[in-house]
């Protein structure tokens, strides 16, 4: 996806998303809005879960393991009899804390780093790009298992991991962006009326240059969401107690010829929630940018 | 070229270095008393306590007695002259580890990427070609799909429906062809999916260049069009995202092996995590950013090759 998140391609989005007729195009796709007020239900929904959960997702039953779908349970029970709707429920909320956390952290030091290092620039601006060639060199889910070994598992450690993992994509963008703003005239008069560093970065350049990093950020919540799931199906993200989909996956597998769903239901979760963001996405970009032709056309 | 050969290669050389030394201190910055820690890790539990004498022997076993730096310094010697040290978990050396590791990885990957390419470029072409029609609507969907699933489950519903419900391919193992079939699928859905996309776009931008309208108004027939002019010219986009894409291949393979029980690096990685097996994970995790970084110069060089208008200054 990073092709379209080119510096030069995402200024043009960002002036595209600046035009007023960007709400008017907006609404000529039905479908597009209809995923983001899926993509709103399914955050309202993840803010309730624990109390729309017929069910509490960790109360065993040992006389009902591995059931099958009744009206007690609607997907019926994993191994140790826990109700696997509720559980599913409960697992969208563990992914999106973690993933809209993770977001937050990695957009904030990502582009604090990208704006100090592009306006700062000589040698400073050089050691900052190279630090960001090499996070960028190494394939992210490798680097997040060398990170699992310094750190160990557990939630916190996971949002610290993956900001640390991405945050040198959004320090690129940004470091892009301030390069092409800072010698523009309105910093440059910033500067001649003694304004400190920090006010023109946080105050004058900024404002400028965060709408692109803004629509990666939310480009990046799905992948997010599906690093969240492979490292806790590997067992390295979050403690088995918290309910996840990644790890709920994990502990269906001994059990999937007697009890298929609990792999099924988890992994199906997984892929709404990541297609929602997806579909938003990329038409957030086709909106921005009427040229491009690259969503489902529904 | 040469010139931006040599430039590549320094460059190259350079985040090799800078990778192994990020890696290296990851890998050995344990809070705390690193050697205590592992000793637990390794024989007595994370809930006891170590006997002095044990952290001693495996200070001394894994050097933990010199500076960081130093120990930084013998590793890369040892890299150096092909000795990785010998891992505790297998009590054998690094290096035979890896070489027999190595094999079934890039066999998995090159399989894997071979079917990703024939079938994305078909499929996105044709996709292009039929625009907007039933079919391109229908691969569109299922491209946006497949982006969207992760590979450990995708794996695991190929598992479930072809080696449980239909016993048609065996569940996990490696051997002869039945076996990488699964791992393949699971593995290159991704990339599968990405080249549909980008070759489709890609293709529908060149068609309506000033030279392919050209082809066309000087009587080409379609076939000679899109084969002979337009794939060429559309191709260079879907070489760059075969280059990510190898990255995160590697890093897919990591999952992928360990569901399948491919006797992979992946594998070999996520056994090496699991039992805290230093010198195993360090090495490792420096062979897959050395093949991921190779690859990546090897396409970056290959750019000139198919678009000779491409100059590297």
């Amino acid at each position: 996806m990073s092709e379209v998140w080119s510096p030069g391609n995402v200024r043009k989005i960002y002036t595209r998303l600046s035009g007023t007729d960007f709400y008017a195009r907006l609404m000529k796709r039905p479908f597009l809005v209809l995923t983001v007020v899926l993509i709103g239900f399914v955050l309202v929904l993840s803010v309730f879960a624990p109390v729309i959960a017929p069910q509490d997702p960790n109360a065993t039953d040992l006389y009902g393991k591995n059931q099958g779908p009744s009206e007690e349970h609607v997907f019926g029970t994993d191994y140790l009899g826990r109700d696997l709707f509720s559980r599913t429920l409960c697992g969208l909320q563990t992914s999106m804390a973690i993933a809209l956390t993770t977001i937050f952290v990695t957009f904030f030091i990502g582009t604090a780093i990208g704006c100090y290092s592009a306006y700062h620039g000589g040698w400073v601006d050089n050691v900052f790009a190279r630090i960001i060639d090499v996070f960028l060199a190494f394939p992210s889910i490798i680097l997040a298992l060398a990170l699992i070994t310094l750190i160990g598992p557990g939630i916190f450690n996971m949002i610290l991991m993956l900001a640390v993992v991405q945050w040198a994509s959004f320090a690129r963008l940004m470091r892009g962006q301030v390069l092409s703003e800072k010698n523009r005239e309105y910093v440059q008069s910033a500067k001649a009326a003694g304004l400190p560093a920090w006010m023109i970065m946080v105050k004058h350049i900024a404002p400028n240059c965060i709408m692109p990093v803004l629509i990666l950020a939310t480009m990046d919540i799905g992948h997010t969401i599906l690093a969240i799931s492979t490292l806790s199906f590997l067992g390295l993200g979050i403690p088995p107690s918290v309910p996840e989909w990644g790890s709920m996956i994990n502990s269906g597998l001994n059990y999937m010829r007697i009890a298929p769903l609990n792999v099924i239901i988890p992994g199906l979760a997984i892929t709404v929630v990541t297609l929602l963001f997806n579909i938003a996405g990329e038409g957030l970009r086709d909106v921005s940018d009427p040229n491009s032709d690259n969503t489902v056309a529904l | 070229m040469h010139h931006y050969i040599i430039k590549r290669t320094g460059y190259l050389l350079l985040t090799l270095i800078i990778a192994s030394l990020f890696t290296f201190v990851i890998v050995n910055a344990i809070p705390g008393e690193t050697a205590e820690i592992l000793t637990k890790h390794l024989f007595v539990g994370i809930d006891e306590v170590a006997p002095p004498e044990m952290v001693a022997e495996v200070a001394s076993r894994y050097n933990l007695n010199k500076p960081l730096l130093e120990q930084y310094a013998d590793w890369v010697f040892g890299i150096a002259q092909g000795d990785l040290g010998d891992s505790l978990l297998f009590n054998r050396p690094v290096s035979k580890l890896l070489g027999n590791a190595i094999p079934p990885t890039i066999m998995l990957t090159a399989v894997s990427i071979t079917f990703s390419i024939l079938i994305g470029l078909a499929l996105g072409i044709y996709s292009a070609l039929h625009r907007n029609n039933i079919a391109d609507h229908i691969i569109r969907i299922a491209t946006i799909f497949s982006v969207s699933m992760p590979g450990f489950w995708v794996a695991v519903v190929l598992i479930l429906i072809f080696s449980v419900w239909l016993g048609l391919l065996p569940v996990a193992g490696y051997g002869g062809a039945e076996y990488i079939i699964l791992p393949a699928i699971a593995l290159g859905l991704h990339t599968t999916a990405s080249i549909i996309r980008i070759m489709r776009t890609s293709l529908l931008d060149t068609m309506e260049k000033p030279f392919v309208v050209f082809a066309r108004a000087k009587g080409l027939s379609a076939r000679k069009v899109v084969f002979g002019h337009a794939c060429k010219n559309a191709f260079l986009p879907v070489l760059t995202v075969i280059g990510m894409s190898f990255g995160s291949l590697l890093a897919g393979s990591v999952v992928i092996e360990s569901i399948f029980a491919w006797p992979g690096i992946g594998n070999l990685l996520i056994k090496a995590i699991s039992a805290r097996d230093l010198v195993l994970i360090e090495s490792t995790i420096m062979v897959i950013v050395f093949m991921f970084l190779v690859v990546n110069f090897v396409i970056d060089l290959l750019y000139h090759t198919i678009d000779p208008r491409i100059t590297y200054e």
